[in-house]
């Protein structure tokens, strides 16, 4: 008799995991439809507001459960048509791609954010937005930037370089801005 | 949780947990660690840390107290890698769960490198999911979920093994039960045998004890009998070696005695040998001599015989030499006879082949044929089958068919209606666009007219202000003036004591449309001082002095032209009021030779009297300016136009001119204002009007998409129709085909079996032939064989006789050598018998000596063995007494020893026993002894029990005897099991 009621009470035991897991699953459902409509939503703004107009969206692929969905990009930059998003210009996709990870920046924003040198396929005007798009974002996270792009380096607070003196040994330098102005005033 | 320390990619990457060399650009960890250069020896190891602050303890529960967090990885060249959190060695798994859903991490969104970007464009969109994922802390829950999933499996097998350990268990209790059960049984019957085996061994013990008292006192009695037999022995043997001594004297007499005797009488066998021997040597020679006529005589018999024996061979040979050339012929002949008979056999048998071959062929083709006609037949019936299952999927098919088109013309009905609708929106947009586009450039017309209003308005604002810092500021005149007019106007007083009127540009009145032409001209003079008196001028030198004023020229109401050259002062060049006169001439003259140039571009007009000056003067008048050198004509232009006035007026002007800029500005702004609102209406519209062309265009184009996929569908259907029919008709053919083949087989089959049955009968008709062919074959071969067989025995016979015939020869010549041999051998026996019959008559002659030599010595040797005889029997009989003695001695040692070995047995009995006690009981025998009634005791009975009790305990066989703890243990097992 005691046998049955330990069989019984694993199996108890093995129908809450089942429990647990059903539990975990619809919980991740719901966390990831409230986070995909609201970065969906950003990603819309980041990206007319990158592009000056234009229209994107991110659109859920077809699958039973909702947490085996994908997560598709549609674009259509500004006097252009609907189109493949593999067909886009590199500066294109760059945005495009710098859009989404902006938009999912708005909703939850990361202690800090490491861009290594995507603005190297940005030409100047699209660089300045680029920079508008950091500088409004930087209040609330720190952004640490690897690039050659002067207006990029404008934007810091302290600039970084990195040279080579001797050869295989590294150095780095630094400035800060404020500072610096100071000095020069 | 805030980054402070910004690091490199890399760096922040490899603390939070990166193992990818080659996002590095390495091709092995190793790679980032220093390797050295010219003046630097290489690191064993690279250290990165990331620092958090945590000011908020948001993080994981165990580092919330944590006001900062420190995140480092540390890497040696051997490849070992060390994690800390705060300096406190963690797991990869601890960094991992800490950066979880911060998006810091190998997948998150936080590092984005060069190939990242492009990454995730390109990426399929279930991975580029995880970005969202790990926003939305999806990853924990996965991590947990995977967990749970992990947990789950285990309990599932841990429920599977509790049922196994369970059933395993309870097997095992109802087994260790029996086992229990024997156990104890066993238990108490060992302790009853245990007490017995006590009772019995102690009773063996006193048993024994009791032995070993009555075998000591029987020793003791023996010991003292052994002692008196050994005294008498003692004198016995004294005796006894008295006549061994005497004995022995006797034997030495007796033996030096029979030595002679045995010399002389083997002197007396040593001739006897001698001559029977040559008696013997002579008998030897006269028999071989006898043996060696008679051979001779036999081998002469022999000889002749040999020689006959060899004649009739030789016409045995003969004989049989003829025999064999006549069997040999007519073997020949028997041989071509079979041969002609194998011949026709093997015609026969080729025939038969051939027949046979024929029969195998067309049983073959029977059999072909027949499994030809049954496969058609199966094939047959499956084609109907097929057929049936076709027009069955046929008849779906064709249901399905029309089923999708009524789908496709639907949906082209629709596809229809949306074109249309999407021509009808494309009408609707293209109108909404030219209207925008009009809108668009009316805008851009109104917006240049208040582009230009509005630059009026500023520059007549400019103008103003202007003017007005002309008024307040004397804007526009040089540094020494401006000071000047400023401390003037700042100081009243002075200059009114100085006589200061104002600059001579406030008493000009220029119209001022041409005020821009005439300035330049003016220019020169318009900054000169006007004093009322030139008598103040060293008082205005000093003053211009004291507050180090520069250069500025004056013009004196009261005396121009009359100004003392020395009138300066050091530092400060006083202007001279010689050359007054002189510019201003100048500039007159310059005035008139311009003016008529002026004039013919109408410049001049006279506002007062709505007419254009008809010279210099009558302009210079009206505008209030006087060239002539007398004061009058000066203090008119002082009190007839001043310029300040006229700025004012001026100002007013302008500010009137702003205003109405202004209104008519505000009257386009509005205008614009509702030209934009229309404008962004229509904008709106269109932009309404686009996205439903678009929504259209996508239900258009996915309508498209579906259509082209139902059309694609239908003429699948049709295709799969048209190949059913194609696949019904094949089989039809298929059938119709097999039919005819199964007819052609049938009708083969019957003409093969035809052709079997004939062949048949000529493979019969054959056969026999063959087999009567054979009987005579067989015959001849029996014939042939027989005489093969006396061929061969003839054969053997002649070669025997050959060889009896060389034998013969040989044995006639060998018997020839020994005839010679024996007659060479009987010569010399002859001369030996002689020499032997000498030799034994001298041998006679010494014999008799030797024989009379032996008779005296053999008395004497009589006497003496006698006398030793005597000796003997006293010996003897002191010896059987001796040995008597010795044997009691014996007996009654053995007697002795036996006793003192049961004695020691009983010892050895007493202490096993007491061993055997002490190793079951700590009682000893006394105590145990002393509790039992020892007379009463049966020891005979107690061994018997004791024997019956082994017996029970050893027809239990074995026993677990750990079972009832091991039952407990279980028991315990179980419990915890269920708890």
């Amino acid at each position: 008799m005691k046998i049955v009621i330990n069989d019984e009470d694993l199996q108890k035991a093995v129908d809450d995991l089942k429990e647990t897991i059903k539990d975990i699953n619809n919980e991740s459902r719901r966390r990831f439809r409230e986070m995909f409509d609201r970065v969906n939503e950003n990603f819309m703004n980041v990206f007319s507001s990158l592009f000056e107009g234009g229209e994107a969206k991110l659109v859920l692929t077809e699958s039973e459960d909702l947490l085996n969905a994908g997560v598709d990009i549609v674009a259509q930059p500004p006097g252009k048509k609907l189109q493949n998003i593999n067909l886009l210009s590199g500066g294109e996709k760059a945005l495009t791609a710098i859009s989404l990870i902006f938009a999912i920046f708005l909703v939850k924003p990361s202690p800090f954010c490491l861009l290594d040198e995507v603005d190297a396929p940005l030409d100047d005007v699209n660089v300045v937005r680029f920079n508008n798009l950091i500088t409004g974002l930087s209040y609330d996270s720190q952004f640490i930037i690897i690039t050659h792009n002067k207006k990029t380096m404008e934007i810091g607070d302290l600039l970084y370089g990195v040279t080579m003196e001797e050869p295989g040994i590294s150095k780095t330098v630094s400035v800060e801005f404020k500072e610096a102005e100071s000095l020069i005033a | 949780m805030a980054a402070e320390n910004p690091l490199p990619r890399g760096s922040s990457a490899r603390a939070s947990g990166e193992t990818s060399a080659k996002s590095m650009r390495g091709s092995g960890m190793e790679d980032v660690i220093f390797s050295g250069s010219s003046f630097h020896k290489p690191s064993g190891m690279a250290e990165v840390s990331l620092t958090f602050s945590n000011p908020k303890g948001d993080t994981l529960q165990k580092f919330a107290d944590y006001t900062e967090i420190a995140v480092t990885r540390r890497l040696y060249r051997s490849g070992e890698s060390i994690y800390m959190i705060n300096k406190i060695p963690v797991r990869l798994k601890d960094v991992r769960e800490l950066f979880m859903d911060t998006g810091i991490g190998g997948t998150g969104y936080s590092i984005v490198e060069q190939g990242r970007v492009e990454e995730i464009v390109s990426a399929k969109p279930i991975d580029r999911r995880i970005l969202i994922d790990d926003a939305a802390g999806i990853v924990k829950f996965r991590f947990k979920r995977e967990n749970a999933e992990k947990r789950l499996d285990e309990t599932t097998q841990n429920l599977l093994r509790v049922n196994d350990v369970l059933g395993a268990l309870s097997e095992q209790e109802d087994g260790l039960r029996e086992h229990v059960k024997r156990a104890e049984k066993y238990l108490d019957l060992q302790e009853q045998s245990g007490l017995l085996e006590r009772q019995h061994l102690c009773l063996s013990w006193h048993q024994a004890g009791l032995n070993e008292q009555k075998v000591q006192e029987l020793v003791q009695v023996h010991q003292q009998q052994q002692q008196d037999l050994q005294s008498e022995k003692s004198v016995d043997e004294t005796d006894l070696e008295r006549l061994k001594l005497e004995q022995t004297q006797l034997g030495t007499q007796v033996g030096e005695r029979r030595e002679q005797l045995f010399k002389t009488e083997q002197n007396i066998q040593e001739a006897e040998n001698q001559r029977e021997l040559e008696k013997q040597n002579l008998q030897n020679v006269s028999e071989q001599r006898q043996g060696q006529e008679k051979e001779l005589e036999e081998l002469k018999q022999s000889l002749t015989e040999r020689e006959k024996e060899r004649a009739d061979t030789n016409n045995r040979s003969m004989e049989l030499a003829e025999r064999l050339g006549e069997m040999q012929a007519k073997l020949v002949i028997i041989e071509e006879k079979r041969a002609e008979e194998n011949e026709t056999l093997q015609k026969s048998a080729e025939e038969t082949s051939v027949l046979q071959k024929r029969l195998l062929t067309v049983h073959t083709g029977l059999t072909n044929q027949t499994n030809q006609k049954n496969f058609l037949d199966e094939r047959l019936e499956n084609l109907t089958e097929r057929q049936q299952r076709l027009q069955d999927q046929q008849l779906s098919h064709k249901n399905l068919l029309q089923e999708v088109t009524l789908q496709v013309s639907d949906r082209e009905e629709q596809m229809v209606t949306m074109r249309l609708q999407k021509e009808k929106f494309s009408g609707k947009l293209a109108e909404l666009e030219s209207s925008i586009e009009d809108q668009h450039l009316k805008l851009i017309g109104e917006e240049k007219k208040l582009e230009d209003l509005r630059y009026q308005q500023s520059t007549a604002e400019s103008r103003i202000e202007s003017l007005q810092q002309i008024q307040t500021h004397y804007e526009g005149f040089s540094d020494s003036v401006k000071i000047f007019m400023q401390l003037m106007q700042d100081n009243p007083v002075t200059k009114k004591q100085l006589g200061v009127s104002g600059l001579l540009a406030d008493f000009i009145t220029v119209p001022a449309d041409t005020l821009d032409i005439v300035s330049p001209v003016m220019a020169e003079v318009l900054d000169w001082v006007v004093i009322e008196r030139a008598e103040m001028l060293p008082q205005i030198e000093i003053f211009c002095t004291e507050h180090e004023l520069g250069q500025l020229g004056f013009v004196a109401l009261d005396r121009p032209a009359s100004v003392p050259k020395s009138a300066g002062t050091k530092g400060i060049p006083l202007p001279e009021f010689l050359k007054f006169k002189e510019p201003l001439q100048e500039w007159g003259e310059k005035f008139f030779s311009r003016f008529a140039l002026l004039k013919d571009e109408n410049y001049f007009w006279n506002e007062a009297d709505k007419k254009w000056p008809d010279s210099p003067e009558e302009w210079l008048s009206s505008s209030g300016i006087c060239l002539s050198n007398s004061s009058a004509s000066m203090g008119k232009v002082q009190s007839g136009s001043l310029g300040f006035l006229q700025r004012q007026q001026q100002i007013i002007d302008v500010e009137t001119y702003v205003d109405d800029l202004q209104k008519k500005i505000n009257e386009f702004e509005s205008e614009l204002l509702t030209l934009r609102e229309r404008h962004e209406f229509l904008k709106e519209e269109q932009e309404t009007r686009e996205e439903e062309s678009r929504k259209l265009e996508f239900a258009l184009l996915s309508g498209n998409k579906e259509l082209e996929h139902q059309q694609l569908e239908e003429r699948r259907m049709q295709q799969t129709v048209s190949q059913l029919s194609k696949d019904s008709e094949g089989i039809f053919e298929e059938m119709d085909s097999s039919r005819l083949k199964e007819n052609t087989a049938a009708e083969t089959i019957i003409s093969l079996e035809k052709e079997r049955a004939e062949l048949e009968d000529k493979t019969n008709q054959l056969q026999e032939r063959i087999q009567l062919q054979q009987s005579r074959n067989d015959a001849i071969a029996e014939e042939l064989l027989a005489h093969r067989v006396s061929l061969t025995e003839t054969t053997e016979q002649q070669k025997n006789t050959e060889e009896k015939e060389s034998r013969l020869n040989k044995e006639y010549e060998e018997t020839s050598l020994r005839l010679e041999q024996l007659k060479t051998a009987l010569n010399e026996g002859e001369l030996r018998l002689e020499q032997s019959r000498n030799r034994i008559a001298e041998i006679d002659g010494s014999f008799e000596e030797m024989l009379e030599n032996r008779t005296s010595m053999k008395q004497e040797l009589e006497e003496d063995i006698q006398l030793h005889e005597q000796k003997n029997e006293e010996q003897t009989l002191l010896s059987q007494k001796l040995q008597e003695r010795q044997g009691h001695l014996e007996n009654s040692v053995s007697v002795s020893h036996q006793e003192s070995i049961r004695l020691t047995e009983f010892r050895l009995q007493r202490e096993q026993l007491e061993d055997q006690l002490r190793k079951i009981t700590e009682h000893t025998p006394e105590a145990i002894l002393s509790e039992m009634d020892v007379e009463a005791s049966d020891h005979k009975k107690m061994g018997r029990e004791l024997r019956s009790l082994n017996e029970s305990l050893n027809a239990m066989g074995a026993v677990n005897l750990a079972a009832p703890e091991e039952y407990v243990a279980l028991t315990e097992r179980i419990e915890d099991s269920n708890q």
